[in-house]
């Protein structure tokens, strides 16, 4: 099915200088949004966003093959099986509908597509893999696992109210574990602490 | 029939390419507004698809400067980015801001061939309605 497409289709990828902003990739990290500059919601939605990408070539694919294999027979079982794959797809749009409805974009319209679109950045560059990288580091190693899980959530900006949330803790236990993560690490406050995860300076 | 589609998802962009290829649609695909909006200025389409989150340009401004050099051409806006706005509903409110900076019909990811190709139709249907356009040389999806 692809090398006969691409047999009448071409591809244009060649970058052009006249894009109005700057292909945030190629600068500096320093000037690059981070990951302590995201909330939760804009996180989740750029994961949704992600998500949707492969989910949408696969929904495609799957009724090209049904419409490709309904002439023919070559297996009893392929329509069953065809029918089942489709209704995977889509049971896995429909959950990850339910999880993008439920992230709440702050400010107006505008606003939130500008922040969509740094956080759909962030992550493409490897957002969440440098939260996982930093769990290897030795300094983490004095962590517990319900502190490393607030860690996690602090660094991808979650407030103490959301951490909690999603931790099934009350804000107050999830304060006082933040603060013992800041103790152990030797943060002064949050954003010295966020910005000891995403500059990499617990490697010591 | 030609379609320009501009995603810089690699594998989206083949999807939709062997989905219109089927529709005996002839597709050129960009990865990136800047090289769209050139092949745009090379060749002519029945019908440009954009998707909305692009790197470089965003997909808004891609329908505003396509708008500008092709005020007839069909535009779909498409995307897979969606939230809840505390004040409004829905994604629908981005897709409409599509329609106002120029799409003429929009849809959202993930969808079906038959929901693609319905698109398409009803964007050249609704260009042609509202203008002297002389688009559409023949798409029976």
């Amino acid at each position: 099915m692809r090398s006969a497409s691409q047999s009448a289709n071409q591809r244009v990828d060649d970058a052009r200088a006249n894009d109005i902003e700057p292909d945030l990739d190629n600068v500096p990290a320093r000037s690059r949004p981070d990951g302590s500059q995201l909330t939760v919601d804009e996180v989740g939605s750029a994961i949704a966003h992600q998500v949707t990408e492969p989910l949408t070539a696969l929904l495609l694919y799957l009724h090209e093959i049904k419409r490709m294999t309904a002439s023919s027979a070559p297996s009893a079982a392929l329509p069953a099986i065809i029918d089942s794959a489709i209704g995977e797809a889509e049971r896995a749009c429909a959950i990850i509908e339910r999880i993008s409805e439920s992230f709440q974009s702050s400010g107006d319209l505008e606003l939130a597509i500008v922040r969509g679109r740094q956080a759909i950045r962030w992550l493409k560059r490897g957002g969440v893999g440098e939260q996982v990288a930093g769990d290897q580091r030795p300094a983490f190693a004095c962590l517990t696992a319900r502190e490393r899980q607030v860690l996690d959530l602090v660094s991808s900006g979650a407030s103490s109210k959301e951490g909690a949330l999603r931790l099934k803790i009350s804000p107050r236990t999830f304060e006082t574990h933040r603060a013992q993560v800041m103790h152990k690490l030797g943060a002064r406050n949050t954003a010295e602490l966020v910005r000891m995860v995403f500059v990499g300076s617990l490697s010591a | 029939m030609r379609a320009l589609v501009i995603d810089d998802d690699v594998n989206v962009g083949e999807a939709i390419q062997a989905i219109l290829a089927s529709q005996r649609c002839e597709t050129v695909h960009a990865l990136r507004a800047s090289s769209g909006i050139h092949a745009l200025e090379q060749q002519d389409f029945d019908v440009v698809i954009v998707d909305l989150f692009l790197p470089g340009m965003s997909g808004l401004d891609t329908i505003y400067r396509i708008r500008q050099h092709a005020p007839d051409v069909p535009i779909i806006a498409m995307t897979g980015f969606r939230y809840r706005h505390r004040a409004s509903n829905s994604t629908t409110d981005l897709l409409d801001l599509a329609k106002r900076r120029g799409a003429t019909f929009h849809i959202q990811k993930p969808f079906t061939p038959s929901q693609l190709v319905d698109a398409i139709s009803a964007s050249i249907e609704r260009c042609r309605a509202s203008g002297p356009a002389s688009l559409a040389r023949g798409f029976q999806p």
